[in-house]
């Protein structure tokens, strides 16, 4: 067989690279979208992971989620022991900023950060030996003098320095045998270096070797919180039972701390991000369909074109498996080409895709996620296999034509019969599929999370795309008066033509639907959930000025946080420098943010300077949001406001009474109001920051809002504060910057949401090519009579490339029809669902006329390769009869 | 009117190149229906071809009406197909998604004709040809034979100069095939109309005027068809 295959197969490849090109190109896509999908997916799990619980070692861990637990809770649980644990390991993990290898600490890219690790350190074990592997894949190597250094400076803490951080003090001149500053919130430090450690593996790798290792106890006082770390991770005994210890840790604890299992993190990681995952894996699983049906049509083109030759082989005694297994093993062969340079492309994808919004996600994590973009083995293998399977499945229908096809009919090329049992099956399945979508949907609350929303939206749009070679013949039964009325022969043609073969244009004409209803749909969601958002930004944020620790992007993180004694600094600022001169700031606002778990699901709280933020916004806002006096009730005590979404996700209401953890255990807080918030989709808490610092022991601040005075001195005002708070290492930011931060966030969020559509609507172009280049070939007598007839080259042109626009027109007519509702479905169901915020549905006029003149011109653009084609047909040949 | 001078076609085939055509001179002239005889690979449609400005010479000069068919751009050539000649084909080659009356309009929308005039003169040439009452149906829902004259209505719409077939009874049973042939006989006008058909079949090449016999790419004899022969007898006496 393989004999047959090379001499008929190869060459027939050979000789019409172009199509096979297709072939392997549109595979190329589909795979390529699926790497991508699986890197990105990937990466957010490891962000994730990095965020909720960064380098957990051990089975599971005990902790109040972000607010972490106190020191003391480690002894109680050592002593007496309980059965079943083999380790109890604390941790505390913070960046510190080492200022000493800061040149220029105004610019945020040149500030050299390290991830502070506290672990329990044992000195006795260090001293006996210089070098050594401790746990977790971290080596360790002391300074032949750290003796020296003990003895020199007792009194300063004892740090191991990562690898990266003792050559870049190499690199700079910089003496390692002296005591250097670390910044935790304007708190300086000086620590010494007693060795140097590496982490080549393990959990704590990917954090490249740019760490601090330090005392536990010690690292609490560094970063100013002494007695209280974040986490403990509990490793199990071998042979101890997870459940009774897991029973056993949480009756010791009460309700001063949680113990979290990887089970735990897995669902609220879900809870956050599983939607976006499902949206990356629907696209992705959108771009194989479509990509599957493209490579369906190329073949049936193969087949088409070889018909003849197949009722040779047959007549010379091929049997009907053997023409069968020629064009799968063909099939085959381009799905693994396909699969090869899809793996490449997917890569470049996820790596364009992750450097949209790189800054944003490096910016909030400890660790370098670099790994997490890699693909490994088996996602290789699996990605392999896809393309191959597509290929297979593609070629199934056309492979089984072919093998089915009467020797005689294939040589006379008198009509095949066989397809009638595919017709009907076909219609079926578009059946099954759109009535058991909208079955999924109408039942959703009854089935498990997601599955009724997601899976009945892929299971109607998949049922749609099947069913578009129908909704094709209807559209073109409609279209057809108006071509024959009003349009030219050459429209008129092109229209019979769409109607006589349906199931040819169908798909690709399927793929432009998808592709405009995509783009439609993401540009109605955009419209209209920007628009609020805006108003809500601009009249609920009013300061002039945001100080902040880091970047913009880290700005609501949490990792670079400042001291509660900056918003005393910034009061007492004056335009004249004098302490009793007419002050450069109004009111300061000083926000602190906690992402507490509520019911399973992690939410976010704002801790904010309550009765300042709504005396400013009040003087401010000239439209203040609605609920604004809310913000007074939060000076009675144990009380928050929670946003419309919140009440919504986990019905609630004004009077209820929430609980979240604290740092020495849960916390009740009544709820005194519902605000306008659009922060977080899982819902946001407001309450007032000093009693947030009271009843959280959490006195920080992650960002200042600053109201300058509002006259003339204004622009004063704000140099002065730029100035004060660069002497400090913080950063200034106006609310234009803000803005357009804000804009370019979203504009990325929605760069990589059209990645996909362009992907989608590039295997849509390569669809209409092969579609069209299908046509020529079936209607190559019907050009070759009309040329016979006398049309010139030109009306055949115009000819073919009419049916690529009206391919176009049908598919941007079908695409708008469904981008529509989808876009509601999105808003009201889909979004609703997930985050609680209601949107009032926009239509986007303005996208949908440009996304629609960009399908029809891509269209009539991929036309070309065929029209061109069919016009240098030779007439003789074309209307030969053998 | 149309004119063959030393006329060569070579094919390519692959690395092979193939002498469909060697040498041919003919001259053919209005009013004369002229049947071209030979072989499977004669050349016989090559002639056909070269004659209908559906291809051109690789060497020597094709003429109609004294134009030579190679001078001319590809679009003058479509112009001259579409407004002087007609064809007719061994399987009709009718649109399939055309109605009757739309197939034979087709060269005059090309043309750029009103759809109203186009259908009006359809109309007439269907009527010619006996098939009026067939005006509205599909090729699918004819016969052989009532393709076959649609075909021959559509070549003849655009009132053209020269008719030319190819094997135009190749797909017919004998009694159809009589009525086609008969009804192009009737078709040739001194002055105004010439028809060529090429065709395998003895009997129906009686039914022109003038034999030209082909074989190898040559010409092996041109000559006229006696009047007195049997099956112009009898066409002479089938009742129209």
């Amino acid at each position: 067989m393989f004999g047959i295959f090379r001499s008929l197969s190869v060459r027939y490849l050979c000789q019409h690279w172009d199509r096979a090109l297709l072939i392997v190109f549109s595979i190329a896509l589909g795979v390529g979208t699926l790497v991508s999908t699986r890197i990105l997916t990937n990466y957010l799990d490891a962000g994730l992971q990095d965020t909720i619980a960064p380098l957990r070692i051990g089975d599971f861990t005990i902790s109040n989620g972000e607010i972490g637990v106190r020191l003391e809770l480690l002894r109680e649980l050592r002593e007496p022991p309980i059965e079943g644990i083999e380790t109890l390991s604390p941790l505390l993990l913070d960046r510190v900023e080492l200022p000493w290898l800061n040149p220029n600490i105004t610019l945020h890219s040149a500030r050299r950060k390290a991830v502070l690790i506290g672990v329990e350190l044992e000195y006795s074990d260090l001293r006996t030996n210089l070098q050594g592997q401790a746990r977790e894949g971290v080596r360790w190597e002391l300074f032949p003098d750290f003796w020296k250094r003990l003895l020199l400076y007792p009194t300063q803490p004892k740090v191991l320095i990562g690898r990266a951080i003792y050559e870049d003090m190499q690199a700079k001149g910089l003496a390692t045998d002296k005591p250097f500053p670390i910044r935790f919130a304007q708190q300086t430090t000086e620590v010494i270096a007693l060795g140097v450690i590496d982490i080549d593996e393990g959990p704590a790798a990917t954090l490249g070797r740019n760490v601090l290792g330090i005392e536990l106890e010690t690292a609490t006082k560094v970063v100013g919180r002494p007695g209280q770390i974040d986490r403990i991770d509990v490793k199990l005994a071998p042979g101890a039972d997870r459940a009774t210890v897991i029973a056993a840790l949480q009756r010791r604890l009460g309700n001063r701390a949680e113990v979290v299992t990887p089970e735990d993190e897995a669902k609220a990681n879900d809870d956050l991000v599983g939607g976006l995952k499902l949206g990356f894996l629907a696209c992705s699983f959108g771009a194989i369909v479509i990509g599957l049906f493209l490579v369906y049509n190329a073949l049936s083109v193969s087949v088409a074109e070889r018909r003849h030759d197949i009722g040779v082989m047959r007549s010379l005694g091929a049997t009907r498996w053997q023409i069968g297994w020629l064009f799968t093993a063909e099939a085959l062969s381009l799905g693994f080409a396909g699969a090869l340079l899809g793996i490449p492309l997917g890569h470049w994808l996820a790596d364009f895709a992750l450097n949209l919004v790189k800054e944003e996600i490096q910016d909030v994590m400890f660790g370098d996620l670099q790994t997490a973009t890699r693909l490994q083995g088996r996602s290789v293998l699996a990605a392999l296999a896809v393309g191959m399977a597509t290929a297979l499945f593609a070629a199934l229908v056309p492979a089984m034509q072919a093998a089915a096809d009467e020797p005689a009919d294939a040589v006379r090329r008198a009509p095949s019969s066989a397809g009638r049992w595919a017709r009907l099956l076909h219609r079926l399945c578009c059946l099954v599929l759109i009535f058991g979508g909208i079955a999924l949907v109408a039942f959703r609350h009854d089935l498990p999370h997601r599955i009724g929303s997601y899976g009945g939206m892929v299971c109607f749009l998949t049922g749609n795309l099947l069913a578009m070679p129908l909704y094709v013949a209807w559209m073109a039964r409609l279209l057809q008066p108006l071509a024959r009325n009003f349009l030219g022969v050459e429209a008129r043609l092109a229209a019979d033509n769409l109607l006589r073969s349906p199931g040819r244009t169908g798909v690709v004409i399927g793929a432009l639907a998808a592709g405009v209803a995509l783009m439609v749909q993401i540009a109605g969601v955009g419209r209209s959930n920007q628009e609020p958002v805006e108003d809500w930004l601009e009249r609920g944020i009013t300061a002039d000025l945001f100080v902040l620790g880091g970047s913009l992007a880290g700005s609501t993180s949490s990792v670079d946080p400042m001291s509660s004694d900056i918003a005393t600094q910034l009061k007492a600022l004056t335009l004249d420098g004098n302490s009793d001169g007419p002050k450069a700031v109004e009111t300061v606002v000083g926000l602190r943010f906690y992402r507490p778990k509520f019911r399973e699901t992690i939410v976010f709280l704002i801790a904010l300077d309550a009765q300042a933020y709504y005396e400013a916004t009040m003087a401010r806002a000239s439209q203040p949001l609605a609920h604004l006096e809310a913000y007074t009730r939060l000076r009675e005590p144990h009380t928050v406001l929670i946003s419309d979404n919140f009440a919504y996700k986990h019905r609630v209401q004004v009077g209820d009474v929430l609980t979240i953890p604290g740092r020495a255990g849960t916390i009740d807080l009544k709820i005194v109001g519902l605000i306008q918030d659009y922060s977080w989709n899982k819902g946001t808490l407001v309450m007032d920051r000093k009693e947030y610092a009271r009843l959280f022991e959490d006195d920080l601040v992650d960002s200042y809002h600053v109201f300058l005075r509002n006259d003339s001195h204004k622009p004063q005002a704000k140099a002065i504060v730029e100035s004060a708070m660069s002497r400090q290492a913080l950063f200034v930011q106006d609310r234009e910057a803000l803005r357009q931060y804000i804009a370019g966030v979203i504009r990325r969020i929605y760069q990589l949401a059209y990645m996909q559509q362009v992907i989608v609507g590039i295997v849509a172009a390569l669809g209409v090519v092969t579609a069209l280049l299908i046509s020529v070939l079936q209607r190559r007598r019907e050009l070759g009579l009309l040329r016979a007839v006398g049309a010139t080259q030109g009306q055949v042109l115009k000819s073919v490339l009419a049916e690529a626009m009206l391919m176009g027109i049908i598919g941007t007519i079908l695409g708008i029809a469904i981008g529509l509702p989808m876009e509601w479905y999105v808003l009201r169901i889909v979004l609703y669902e997930e985050s609680g915020f209601f949107f009032e549905m926009l239509i986007p006029w303005r996208e949908a006329l440009s996304i629609s003149l960009i399908a029809v011109i891509t269209a009539a653009l991929a036309g070309l390769v065929p029209a061109i084609h069919a016009v240098r047909l030779r007439i003789a040949e074309a209307i030969a009869y053998e | 009117m149309m004119e063959l001078v030393e006329v060569t076609k070579v094919y390519q085939q692959g690395r092979r190149s193939v002498q469909a055509v060697q040498g041919v001179s003919l001259r053919i002239d209005t009013g004369e229906f002229v049947s071209i005889m030979g072989p499977s690979g004669s050349g016989k449609s090559t002639l056909l071809h070269l004659l209908g400005a559906l291809d051109t010479p690789t060497s020597g000069r094709a003429l109609f009406q004294g134009q030579d068919l190679q001078a001319m751009t590809d679009r003058k050539r479509s112009l001259l197909r579409r407004n002087c000649i007609g064809f007719v084909f061994q399987f009709f080659n009718l649109l399939p998604t055309l109605t009757a009356v739309e197939n034979v309009a087709l060269p005059l929308l090309l043309g750029g004709e009103r759809r109203s005039l186009a259908t009006k003169r359809a109309c007439e040439s269907l009527e010619r040809v006996g098939m009026a009452h067939r005006k509205d149906h599909f090729p699918e829902e004819m016969s052989g034979g009532e393709m076959q004259r649609v075909a021959v209505a559509r070549a003849l719409v655009t009132n053209p100069e020269a008719v030319l077939c190819d094997e135009p009874t190749g797909n017919l049973d004998s009694a159809t095939s009589r009525e086609i042939l008969t009804l192009l006989s009737e078709l040739p006008e001194p002055g105004k109309r010439s028809v060529v058909m090429v065709t395998h079949d003895p009997t129906a090449a009686q039914y022109g005027t003038r034999l030209v016999r082909v074989s190898d790419g040559r010409l092996d004899s041109d000559e006229p068809i006696s009047s007195h022969s049997p099956v112009s007898r009898e066409r002479l006496a089938v009742p129209h």
